[in-house]
């Protein structure tokens, strides 16, 4: 009994200290003109765009997959995409983050309200987004020119690619569950830029879910797997698919590049062109 | 004579672990003087003492569960209100509730956890009455049954969403006492969460009595002046209550509740009077000392590893040492 009531006194004591602590406010006055010196990318599509800016001097620290260029990954890691490390976030004590919606708009949430300056960038829905994208991060860290001069190199690559004949694609992104891109994805408007029709750009949503048999029922004339491990095996039905046919089946296409809307992505699509191009 | 040493070591250990962790963090060499140190105070404050509640609160539990109901396999999760929870927190991370509301996580996913753990806890209490009455059987059997609901539902919010949230919500239904960015309202939310479970505690460990004479033998409590359906009622809700409020804040660290107890009776012997507050203190040690295998990881390592999985890898060799000492 007498230990009872030392536990609960030391107890009481517990949970009288769970009050007192943390409220302490890391609140700092910020100046939200203040051109950012010390800045945080927990994006890697954010990142390499601060390093096509060659502002990289400035990026203090970056999420764990940000591995693009490899220099990033030398910097401080301070979390994955969704979870951060808050000891090194303060210690680091980064005058901006820069974070993507909708992925990130929780820990925006969390991190504005532990009184973090945070820069927010949707994520593109077409490849005008993407220099949008470009465009604003500069500004944001004050090179307003340089953020110019970037884009428009990037226009001058992307108006450069030769548009093929049209045809039908299917862009498969995951196969456990089956996934692919709707027209909210710059993807289907990266690969449009190259005479490629996404067969679900009906599909109003970024990233979606669908069935075998809607693939089949579309009868794409091309397809692409952007997934690691994807292999372009038989499956069942596939045999008299326009694209199996014609062999333009493609399981080796530059994954992070396709992926990321970031500056290596204009060049990627010209790969895309070319390999299949040269496949026909 | 062992069970004096627990006395003195679980204690010791505890104490010793809060040092270290308030010492250690994520950037060794970093916060040396207390001008750097200072603002990491309070995360560290925080990380310690949610993981000193949760784990003793858990490892409480379900020494008062596995006493009542006479079952050593039982775990704080049996009941239910886990799930209820990890529904709560699924809909609001899956579906984007919090976000869309513009709460921080920590406000969010406690209040929809919460409201889950209640949700099913009332489900169960329904289930499990019979006739007015409530065996301890049917209450183990609604329990397992609303388990599996929940964690049908899960999957199918999981189904449904699809995106990056998924590995959020992987870390806060397997434990997580890290990341909680606390402001006013979050502290204020933790605070009331930290008494009502304190005070829970409490109220578990005044019953040992009644504990000890239905853990033994259920007939001979009825006629030793035991009342064992107030009893079960008692025990059931608050552990509920508790259970759900440990989950919505960290989420369903695995293991505590199962074996810290078992370990306990090993060292302490039977009495609950014993077993529950070394319960707490056990608890409290394994998850201090587990968040801490996780700290001093992530300096080597950029991964994050959900707190469930160092619990069991750290406590698995402890508990099967000391039960072939035991046995043998």
């Amino acid at each position: 009994m007498k230990i009872t009531a030392k536990l609960g006194l030391s107890f009481l004591v517990l949970s009288a200290s769970l009050f007192s602590v943390g409220s302490c406010s890391r609140g700092k006055t910020i100046n939200d003109q203040k051109i950012p010196h010390k800045v945080i990318s927990l994006m890697p599509s954010l990142t390499e765009i601060v390093y096509a800016l060659e502002e990289e001097d400035r990026l203090i620290g970056v999420s764990n997959y940000c591995d693009y260029p490899p220099q990033a990954a030398q910097k401080e890691h301070v979390g994955d995409l969704i979870s951060i490390d808050q000891e090194r976030l303060i210690i680091l004590n980064p005058d901006i983050i820069l974070l993507s919606s909708p992925t990130q708009t929780q820990l925006a949430q969390d991190l504005k309200n532990a009184g973090f300056r945070i820069a927010m960038f949707p994520d593109p829905g077409d490849l005008e987004g993407v220099f949008a994208q470009i465009q604003s991060l500069a500004d944001t860290l004050g090179v307003h020119q340089k953020g110019k001069l970037l884009v428009d190199s990037l226009r001058q690559v992307l108006s450069s690619i030769q548009a093929a004949e049209s045809l039908s694609v299917y862009i498969e992104i995951s196969n456990e569950p089956l996934m692919t891109v709707g027209s909210g994805s710059f993807l289907t408007d990266a690969f449009r830029r190259i005479g490629l029709y996404n067969i679900f750009a009906d599909n109003p949503s970024g990233y979606t879910v669908i069935s075998p048999e809607e693939v089949l029922s579309r009868s794409p004339q091309v397809i692409v797997f952007l997934y690691p491990g994807a292999a372009a095996a038989a499956r069942i039905g596939w045999s008299n698919l326009p694209a199996v046919k014609a062999y333009l089946v493609f399981d080796s296409l530059p994954l992070d590049e396709l992926q990321r809307p970031g500056p290596r992505l204009i060049a990627a699509i010209a790969q895309v062109s070319s390999i299949i191009h040269n496949a026909r | 004579m062992r069970a004096r040493l627990g006395w003195i070591i679980l204690p010791l250990a505890l104490m010793g672990l809060i040092a270290v962790s308030l010492v250690v963090g994520a950037s060794p060499g970093k916060s040396c003087t207390w001008e750097a140190f200072k603002p990491l105070l309070s995360i560290r404050l925080t990380r310690i003492l949610l993981a000193i509640f949760a784990g003793g609160v858990l490892a409480v539990v379900g020494a008062a569960l596995q006493g009542l109901l006479q079952n050593p396999l039982v775990d704080p999760y049996i009941i239910g209100t886990s799930s209820g929870a990890g529904v709560g927190v699924a809909l609001s991370v899956l579906l984007g509730w919090t976000t869309a509301l513009g709460l921080t996580s920590v406000i969010g996913h406690s209040l929809f956890g919460f409201a889950g753990a209640l949700g099913a806890l009332f489900l169960v209490y329904a289930l499990a009455r019979i006739r007015g009455r409530f065996s301890r059987l049917s209450l183990i059997l609604s329990g397992v049954a609303v388990g599996f609901v929940g964690s049908g539902l899960i999957t199918v919010l999981i189904a449904f969403a699809r995106d990056q949230g998924f590995q959020r919500l992987v870390y806060l239904l397997m434990g997580d006492v890290s990341g909680k960015w606390l402001s006013a309202p979050e502290t204020l939310a933790l605070g009331i969460g930290g008494v009502i479970s304190i005070l829970g505690c409490i109220w578990l460990t005044f019953r040992w009595r009644s504990l000890d004479v239905i853990s033994t033998n259920i007939e001979a409590a009825e006629s030793l002046g035991v009342d064992t359906q107030k009893l079960t009622v008692e025990v059931f809700i608050i552990s509920a209550v508790l259970v759900g409020i440990v989950v919505s804040f960290v989420g369903a660290v695995s293991f505590v509740g199962l074996i810290v107890p078992h370990t306990v009776r090993f060292i302490f012997g039977p009495r609950h009077s014993k077993v529950l507050p070394a319960s707490f203190l056990a608890g409290a040690v394994l998850l201090l000392a587990s968040d801490l295998g996780l700290k001093v990881i992530s300096i080597y390592f950029p991964v994050t590893l959900p707190l469930s999985v160092v619990t069991t890898l750290v406590g698995v060799p402890a508990f099967l040492y000391l039960m072939r000492r035991k046995t043998t």
